[in-house]
């Protein structure tokens, strides 16, 4: 019995009570059956069979006449609505407090009878019964000061005191008095009537109060509450919202919407555009064509987009139509010119805004040439094609219209960019330079296109201004030392050495990098192209001294001597290069072989017997995959052999990384792009693309929020758009390949590619 | 994010200095270390409005998408006067339906 009362099975719990009771009418044995009784009357009336309840407990009142066991009786049958019962039971009772108790569950059924609960009452209760409900007939009709004055007569002890002050919450709640509400409906006994009658009402203001309570309450609550606001406009308010989200289902919100809007009108006309703006962005998002002559016929040409021209670019744009959104917009654009919704002042920055947006739509259409199709969609071309006006028109005409958006500036820019227009990239740098003069961005641009040009002094220029603006920025400070490193390096081929060495002195005092041993080395050559040996030999010791690798300065030396012609030294660097290659090699060599080899093929340096030099370096990275490299190294040489082109040599590092780093990201972000290096082939694996890329996310993810990972971060969406080019279909099969979790050290059919990773 | 106007409290021509304004004085009344929520969509409607550039940009590509029926059916609720039951009305909400 003990088990079925602690699991609420109640009524096993008696019957099982009331078996024990007969074969042994013990004290111990009554008591169990008292309290199965009271637990099995309280479980019926929690769940509202509150007359089983009261039958019950009546067929339990000869087992003990002890005051409480007889007010928790009489308690029950009130509720039970045997009033008349319960008042018998209440007289009974000697203990004054347990009757007045019992007295205030009776006044509660009392009035729920309103006047047939009346003649259950003392006649004493009878004055305080008809002032009560004479309250809530004038708090009914609005006269609230009439209902305070018939509360006056109820005082402190009256069993009638709840009801005063729920009434007088519901005054408060009815003038939109939340506070008063409150402030008497928390004083409310929550075994009482007036306090669940509160309730629902409360729940509306009250958000602690309704927070506070178990959730399936909440849900009992919330459904009484949607009951007692049932009127025919939220009525056909909550139709549209249960159907508005849903495609099928639109016509049937419309339905309710063109019911709802003559009262919506009525009574909170301020609601009326709102209402409009979710039917507007549904049919965005899901609607069909015939939506759109539903919606003008409901609400109206909206003010600014009175041909919903906007609507239709939107919509086509959700549903991947570029082509005709870009109709749909210049019209739109068009619209504005002449609309009166948009302030002249601002029309201008409105078109120019448009026209941006169908630049950069343009702009994110791949373009794929007469290129192998994408191996994974052999032989449909289902790729979609060029916009007209395409993205550098669009973004022009929006600069024709506000010449000083800085945003389109850089949008165009990427542009060119990405396109390798590199001249026009920088002309339209130089451009928003003119109204932006100390933006870094553009003026790093400015500076990193010029170096490319081999214009140094005028890089030089861009970078200081650069970092005039960033001081303490360690990139700009480091491309200030480059360029002042690659500037001495035109004045010393022209002989002029003293202004080379203060452009030495300036990069190394610049440069907070750790690593100084290449300007050491470029300064050094210079000295011995100058004729002063002795300097050119400290300067060669400093960089000995700071770099752990000697073949890493000798392949420096050895270039520098080339590119000045010293051809006595260059052979006694070219041997000692050779000697050293021949070497156990190390991680620290191989970082800074492949590094400074890098560094000069991005920077556009040729030199003779380059081509031999990579070779030999490739050698040598070859036979250094079995060496120890730090995560540092790693990352060098696999971003290093990205530049050289060297991407089989960079696919073995980089899975040398994955194994023996696996936790950093940025050796699954090189599969994902090396993967991509190889989209032209036969040989583009899109699933370990999408699979590197998974990881890489997740892995960057847990690292801490900084520069570093914000970096990857952006990198890892640039590689999500491409596989969405390659593939448009790329996320249909990710559910697919979820079950096959991504391994690094997998067998992969290697294949015989030249450099370039072309089969 | 509801309208970004109605979460700040203003007009929709309001300027630059007005909606600055508006904005810190809001993230006085609720700072993020005692209403995250709150402070967080203050500061997504100041993103949406800070100048003209973005206020135009919300206003053609972006007004209206966060509006819902369920937030027009909660305001209308708070907005309607409520309604005056009876007793037997009040009793009634409690009755299974």
């Amino acid at each position: 019995m003990e088990k079925a009362l602690a699991e609420n099975r109640t009524q096993q719990a008696l019957e099982l009570a009331k078996t024990l009771h007969k074969q042994e009418p013990s004290p111990a044995n009554k008591e169990l059956l008292k309290r199965a009784t009271l637990a099995r009357s309280r479980d019926l009336a929690i769940h509202g069979y509150t007359r089983d309840a009261a039958t019950v407990l009546q067929n339990a009142i000869h087992l003990d006449s002890q005051p409480e066991f007889l007010a928790e009786i009489a308690q029950g049958m009130a509720n039970g609505g045997d009033l008349a019962g319960a008042r018998k039971l209440h007289d009974q009772i000697a203990d004054p407090s347990l009757q007045a108790r019992v007295m205030a569950h009776i006044v509660d059924e009392a009035l729920r009878h309103e006047l047939l609960g009346r003649q259950h009452l003392p006649e004493a209760l009878h004055h305080q019964f008809d002032l009560t409900l004479q309250a809530f007939v004038h708090v009914e009709k609005g006269e609230d000061e009439a209902a305070r004055e018939k509360l006056q007569g109820i005082g402190l002890q009256s069993p009638f005191l709840e009801w005063k002050l729920f009434l007088r919450g519901l005054i408060g709640y009815y003038n939109n008095e939340d506070d008063r509400a409150i402030e008497n409906w928390s004083r409310l006994d929550p075994n009482r009537w007036p306090f669940r009658l509160a309730a629902p009402l409360r729940f509306t203001f009250d958000q602690a109060f309704a927070q506070s309570q178990p959730v399936e309450t909440q849900n009992v609550l919330q459904q009484q509450n949607t009951r007692l606001n049932n009127s025919n406009l939220h009525q056909h308010l909550r139709t549209i919202q249960r159907t508005i989200l849903h495609e099928q289902q639109l016509p049937q919100a419309f339905r309710a919407a063109e019911a709802a809007l003559p009262q919506l009108r009525n009574e909170a006309p301020q609601l009326v555009p709102r209402l409009a703006s979710c039917f507007y962005w549904a049919i965005i998002h899901h609607g069909v064509p015939e939506d759109m002559g539903r919606y003008r016929r409901i609400f109206g040409k909206p003010v600014d987009d009175p041909e919903l021209a906007r609507l239709e670019a939107l919509a086509l744009e959700v549903r991947g139509d570029f082509a005709d959104a870009h109709r749909f917009w210049q019209r739109f654009e068009k619209s504005v010119a002449g609309s009166r919704a948009w302030p002249e002042e601002h029309k201008a920055h409105v078109r120019a805004l448009i026209w941006a947006h169908m630049g950069h739509n343009a702009d994110n259409i791949p373009e794929f040439g007469d290129d192998l199709d994408s191996p994974f969609l052999p032989p449909f071309r289902l790729r979609p094609k060029s916009l007209k006006p395409g993205p550098e028109e669009c973004f022009e005409e929006a600069l024709k219209l506000v010449p000083d958006q800085k945003t389109t500036y850089q949008a165009l820019i990427e542009h060119y960019l990405k396109k390798e227009k590199f001249q026009k990239a920088e002309k339209t740098a130089r451009r928003l330079l003119q109204y932006f003069p100390q933006d870094v961005n553009a003026l790093q641009l400015v500076g990193d296109l010029s170096m490319q040009a081999e214009k140094f002094g005028e890089a030089l220029d861009f970078y200081q201004r650069a970092m005039s603006v960033n001081p303490l920025d360690p990139r700009i400070r480091g491309k200030v030392a480059n360029a002042h490193s690659y500037h001495a390096r035109g004045l010393a081929e022209g002989g002029h050495f003293d202004e080379a060495r203060q452009e030495y002195q300036a990069a190394l005092a610049i440069d907070d990098r750790r690593e100084k041993y290449p300007t050491y080395c470029k300064w050094a050559a210079c000295e011995f192209k100058a004729g002063d040996a002795a300097k050119a030999q400290e300067l060669l010791e400093k960089a000995y001294g700071e770099k752990d690798s000697r073949l890493a300065v000798v392949f420096s030396m050895l270039i520098e001597t080339i590119r000045f012609k010293l051809n006595k030294l260059k052979k006694q660097f070219n041997d000692e290069f050779n000697g050293l290659l021949a070497e156990p090699p190390t991680g620290a060599t191989a970082s800074a072989l492949a590094l400074t080899s890098a560094q000069h093929r991005l920077a556009g340096v040729k030199y003779h017997g380059q081509q031999t030099h990579e070779k030999k370096i490739r050698s040598y990275l070859e036979k250094a995959v079995q060496a120890d490299f730090t995560e540092e190294q790693l990352q060098q040489i696999c971003s290093a052999l990205e530049s050289l082109k060297l991407s089989n040599l960079q696919h073995t590092y980089i899975r040398l990384g994955q194994k023996q780093f696996p936790k950093n990201p940025y050796f699954f972000l090189a599969e994902a792009q090396y993967q991509f290096g190889r989209s032209r082939t036969y040989y583009y694996n899109g699933y370990q693309a999408t699979e590197a890329l998974r990881k890489a996310r997740e892995l960057n993810q847990a690292l801490p929020r900084g520069d570093r990972q914000e970096e990857i971060a952006k990198q890892i969406q640039e590689c999500e758009k491409i596989i969405q080019e390659l593939n448009p279909f790329s996320s249909m099969f990710s559910n697919i390949f979820d079950s096959m979790p991504f391994d690094p050290f997998s067998e992969e059919e290697e294949f015989e590619e030249d450099e370039e990773g072309l089969f | 994010m509801s309208d970004p106007y109605a979460v700040l409290e203003l007009a929709p021509d309001s300027d630059d200095e007005t909606i600055r304004r508006r904005y810190l004085q809001l993230v006085r009344e609720f700072p993020p270390e005692r209403n995250p929520e709150k402070f967080a969509e203050i500061r997504r409607a100041y993103e949406s409005l800070k100048d003209l550039d973005t206020r135009l940009k919300h206003r053609v590509f972006e007004a209206g998408k966060n509006e819902s029926v369920d937030a027009i059916l909660e305001e209308l609720t708070c907005r309607t006067p409520r309604r005056r039951l009876s007793l037997k009305e009040l009793f009634a909400l409690h009755r299974k339906p």
